[in-house]
């Protein structure tokens, strides 16, 4: 069961918690303003606060990003498709968010009915095969 | 590739994140992830700039498959890495 918080003291009831700080570091990366170092301490920190059993869930875009700060590839440029796949690789849950995986890079009308259909231009070389 | 590779299962259920060592520990981020029978190495550089960077750790050796282009890599201990701004490298097994 996901909770929509982030913090610890929730796992007592809930699987999976959004990584916010993450979200955070990566976009902050993409403006040059935090390096590597500062997600891998991150990391560190969720291993350290989080029980061994939870799952952090990482993502680029969501409902409320995408719609209110902008498309990944507004927030993260040329680094979209880089933070993509390392939030599929490291050890927590991926959130794909819809048309993230055909390299949606439109914003989307925040909780409005929206119709994605085939003629999405992907803006990513490898990402759709990877998701799939 | 989460489904076919069992290092890459969620939370603690997959392979423990070994971080590797990076020359340039700023701009590239590198771990190993490994399951009994698998195992994904990745590095990415997190700049938009190009690096050449060396990456170091015991879990780098072995011999992979780049999984984007398929070609075959072994790897020792230490390698150097020359990245494209923003590249970044899937290595399985």
């Amino acid at each position: 069961m996901l909770a929509e918080w982030d913090t610890p003291e929730v796992h007592q009831a809930f699987d999976m918690t959004y990584d916010w700080d993450l979200h955070h570091i990566m976009n902050s990366i993409a403006k040059e303003e935090k390096s590597a170092i500062d997600l891998i301490e991150h990391l560190n920190k969720n291993k350290k606060n989080f029980p061994a059993n939870a799952f952090r869930m990482q993502f680029t875009s969501n409902h409320d990003e995408n719609s209110w700060n902008g498309t990944e590839f507004e927030r993260l440029a040329d680094g979209a498709e880089t933070f993509a796949v390392l939030t599929c690789l490291i050890p927590d849950m991926p959130l794909v968010y819809t048309g993230q995986e055909a390299g949606n890079n439109k914003r989307l009308l925040f909780l409005k009915k929206i119709w994605l259909n085939g003629k999405i231009i992907s803006c990513m070389k490898s990402i759709p095969n990877f998701f799939n | 590739m989460k489904k076919n590779n069992k290092a890459l299962l969620n939370g603690n259920r997959g392979g423990e994140m070994i971080y590797l060592k990076s020359s340039d520990e700023n701009n590239v981020f590198a771990f190993s992830r490994s399951s009994e029978k698998e195992k994904v190495v990745a590095v990415f550089n997190l700049s938009n700039k190009p690096v050449r960077v060396e990456v170091s750790g015991e879990t780098l050796t072995g011999s992979y498959k780049n999984y984007f282009t398929g070609k075959l890599e072994s790897f020792s201990t230490v390698e150097s890495f020359e990245l494209n701004p923003w590249e970044y490298r899937v290595y399985t097994k």
